[in-house]
């Protein structure tokens, strides 16, 4: 089973490139989150972290 | 606004509520009973001695019933109440739920029939046979199926953090189960795992891991995050961070697998990366940490009173202690130490009985009386229940903390004159007793806490009734799926749970591809050996042997490149000796010493002797004897299709081998019973001839089981001939 993705796979060169590709993608994606979260309305976060504690009839969600 | 109204289903949360109790204790039982081996092993030897209570098949039962029994009845409990609620809709399928159930139930039922007669596929943590492997993949399919199928008839628009934690938990847990468990199955109980020696290693640890990081904490922060602010009645302290400590753990926990393979023979580029990763890890998992404990902000008062947040302020702790001391142990000048010593073992239990086991038991307090609409029986024995269970953690773990500590270090001392301070390895064992002693009571304490949390829970359970139906009503909402223009990005995958799975499955994807893909592809990470050769039948045989005793759960095969451990074991172990090894053995704890060089360095009736009465043999010993392995017949009537399995794997037996390979194994197996027989004193032959004798013992198990042991680390001794 594993034969057929290695066989693909071994023509790959430079293959200890791919940690640090995936460590370069870490680092954009979580400044990507920071940035992002960072800038989320006040009101939408307290809309959200309400949510377990809201038992009753759900009155925020508006038709749209 | 239109009102709509439908109901909870709380019958499936009290089932799972009760399985939780029920393998819980049996898991700790289980605990407790090899706890105490290791401090009376001259009780269990003299009266106990029974194959299917010995350590080595009776750990993989505790591992087992603590993660998938109690723990995962545990997760299912929490998600099947907090799940119906943060959607505010009843679970999708009612008959899916209870299949799920039962169909869990049932495996665990299989785990138990199987581990103690040793049925086992000998890899840590992932122990069943492989036909119990689909059956686990297939109930976790059902409850995903069930999840996804909720969530999507969902009433309200956003899906909460918890949510996200169980969606990652889903398609994780998923991944790792299925790319783990790929085995050839021999027979009905017996298969192969498709990797070999390193490659295994690295799957199995990257599997290993993240069995903690998906399993026993993903799913556990999502109870957290819906748990911990029901029960402080107040929201989550930061909703942000808690979307940072999201994307920031999932993505780095899957990378961390390496640090349990330190200083063995995988590439030190992987090894790196464990390391690099598993540092990084502190900060999102302490942001958890903090968020849920600061949730608790202004209601600190309230700790005292209730005896559900004493729980969870317990288990918070004990998440944040084991989540520091994680990255510490995964530096190399400390895992030089704590490598297969106790302190591995107190590191787990602050994580299991302390943030997995006190969140449960705080989880359980506060369930009961609201489905049962009541109050809890007794609040003084809760509280009691509380103190009993911390002061079972504290006894259980400090010991342990300073036994491995010591061991440690006794293994590495060195006299002057360049010789080990402690050669015999049984002294170092022998110096931990107390701590043994000890820590037995840590475990007993505990284990006494949860029987009374059971009573406590049965008669709050008996003093209601049980509301197996809760009335809810919701907004009917329309175009709950629709996005807005120029809208932030989470706020559209957080609607959107599919799309979500695939992000969290490409985000757990890529460290996964990162490490194993080179590992399994690039030659020069397993530089082959010429003198290393497949096993011979026999070997081959009491290598299956060695798997179904668990001995690896006491001995390592893997001496590190450090001098204490070359002086104390021999030459350090090299990737290219394990390629013939499906599935690979080389151990997390050392309660024996090594075995990776033992092939040679004892005599045959040393061995035939030491597995007959270990404590005769090596005084102190605390390994239980292998008496069976003396009387019963070495089953060879798969030997066959063993072999073949072999060569599909790819070893390179000669075409046709299966059929004589029986023979093969005769042979040597005969030889092994002379040269026991004859190093037999006279007077222990019990008045028959030596060729009786000989017949008598050359079919036994115990025959194999030396041959594998003679066999141990012995191909890279040869000496090729200079052309």
């Amino acid at each position: 089973m594993l034969r057929f993705i290695k066989y693909n796979l071994e023509s790959i060169g430079s293959v200890e490139w791919y940690p640090l590709f995936s460590l370069l993608i870490f680092v954009v994606f979580f400044i990507i989150v920071v940035l992002r979260v960072t800038k989320m309305s006040k009101a939408h976060v307290i809309e959200l972290s309400d949510l377990p504690l809201n038992d009753k009839i759900d009155t925020n969600i508006k038709d749209l | 606004m239109e009102v709509e109204k439908f109901s909870y289903d709380n019958k499936i949360v009290r089932n799972f509520a009760y399985a939780t109790v029920i393998w819980g204790v049996t898991g700790m039982l289980v605990g407790l009973i090899i706890a105490t081996q290791l401090a009376f092993p001259e009780f269990y030897n003299d009266y106990l001695g029974f194959s299917f209570l010995s350590f080595g098949r009776l750990r993989p039962l505790h591992t087992n019933a603590v993660i998938f029994a109690f723990v995962g009845n545990g997760i299912y409990m929490g998600v099947y109440y907090s799940l119906q609620r943060l959607l505010k809709t009843r679970m999708w399928g009612d008959k899916l739920s209870y299949f799920h159930f039962w169909g869990w139930q049932f495996i665990i039922v299989c785990a138990v029939a199987t581990l103690p007669f040793g049925i086992t596929s000998g890899k840590e943590y992932a122990e069943l046979e492989w036909w119990i492997d689909i059956l686990i993949a297939l109930m976790w399919v059902v409850w995903g199926f069930n999840m996804f199928a909720t969530i999507l008839v969902r009433r309200v628009q956003h899906l909460y953090v918890a949510i996200w934690f169980y969606i990652a938990t889903f398609v994780t847990v998923a991944m790792l189960h299925i790319f783990n468990s790929f085995e050839l199955p021999v027979s009905f109980f017996k298969s192969y795992s498709v990797y070999a020696g390193v490659q295994d290693a690295l799957v199995q640890w990257w599997y290993g891991h993240n069995a903690v990081a998906f399993f026993l904490t993903t799913p556990y922060l999502g109870l957290m995050y819906y748990f911990v602010p029901k029960a402080a009645n107040r929201p989550v302290y930061s909703y942000r961070l808690s979307i940072i400590h999201f994307w920031a753990l999932i993505f780095i926990y899957i990378w961390a697998g390496p640090h349990h393979l330190l200083y063995s023979t995988l590439p030190d580029w992987a090894q790196s990366l464990g390391v690099v990763f598993s540092v990084m890890l502190i900060a999102p998992s302490w942001g958890g940490m903090l968020n849920g404990l600061l949730t608790l902000r202004g209601a600190w008062d309230r700790v005292r009173d209730d005896v559900m947040l004493k729980f969870m302020v317990v288990a918070l702790t004990c998440y944040g202690m084991s989540t520091f001391e994680g990255p510490l142990l995964s530096l190399k000048n400390v895992n030089v130490i704590s490598h297969f010593t106790d302190w591995t073992i107190a590191h787990v239990h602050v994580g299991g009985l302390g943030w997995n086991g006190m969140l449960t038991f705080g989880l359980l307090y506060w369930l009961f009386p609201k489905i049962y609409r009541t109050n809890l029986y007794s609040t003084k024995m809760a509280n009691q229940h509380f103190w009993i269970a911390t002061l079972g953690i504290i006894l259980y773990a400090i010991p342990m903390y300073i036994a491995g500590f010591m061991q440690g270090l006794m293994w590495q001392d060195f006299n002057p004159d360049g010789t080990l301070t402690n050669p015999d390895f049984l002294k170092t064992v022998n110096e931990l007793r107390p701590f043994y002693y000890l820590r037995s009571l840590g475990g007993l304490l505990y284990l006494v806490g949860a029987i009374m949390m059971f009573y406590n829970l049965v008669k709050t359970a008996k003093s209601g009734v049980l509301l197996a139906n809760e009335d809810a009503e919701a907004a009917v909402t329309k175009n709950l799926h629709v996005s807005h223009k120029g809208e932030y990005w989470h706020k559209v995958i957080e609607r959107k749970p599919i799309q979500f799975m695939v992000l969290s499955l490409v985000v757990v994807a890529i460290g996964g591809i990162a490490e194993i893909i080179p590992t399994l592809i690039v030659k020069e990470n397993v530089p082959t050996i010429s003198t290393v050769k497949p096993y011979t039948p026999l070997e081959l045989e009491g290598r299956d042997l060695y798997i179904r005793e668990g001995c690896y759960n006491c001995h390592s095969q893997l001496i590190r490149p450090l001098r204490f451990e070359t002086v104390r074991y021999g030459e350090y172990s090299k990737s290219g000796e394990f390629v013939y090894d499906h599935p690979f053995q080389w151990g997390s704890k050392r309660t024996g010493p090594d075995l990776a060089r033992e092939g040679g360095l004892r005599s045959n009736i040393w061995h035939y002797q030491h597995m007959y009465r270990p404590k005769v043999v090596s005084p102190g010993s605390i390994m239980p004897a292998y008496t069976w392995m003396h009387d019963d017949d070495l089953d060879v009537s798969i030997l066959d299709r063993k072999i073949r399995a072999m060569q599909t794997l790819g070893v390179p037996y000669p075409k046709g081998y299966d059929k004589i390979a029986l023979k093969d194994l005769r042979k040597q197996a005969h030889e092994i019973a002379v040269d026991i027989v004859e190093n037999t004193p006279k007077s222990a032959l019990k008045g028959l001839n030596k060729q009786a004798k000989i017949k008598e013992i050359e079919k036994k198990e115990i025959i194999a089981i030396i041959a594998y042991l003679q066999r141990m680390g012995k191909d890279i001794k040869v000496k090729v001939p200079k052309k």
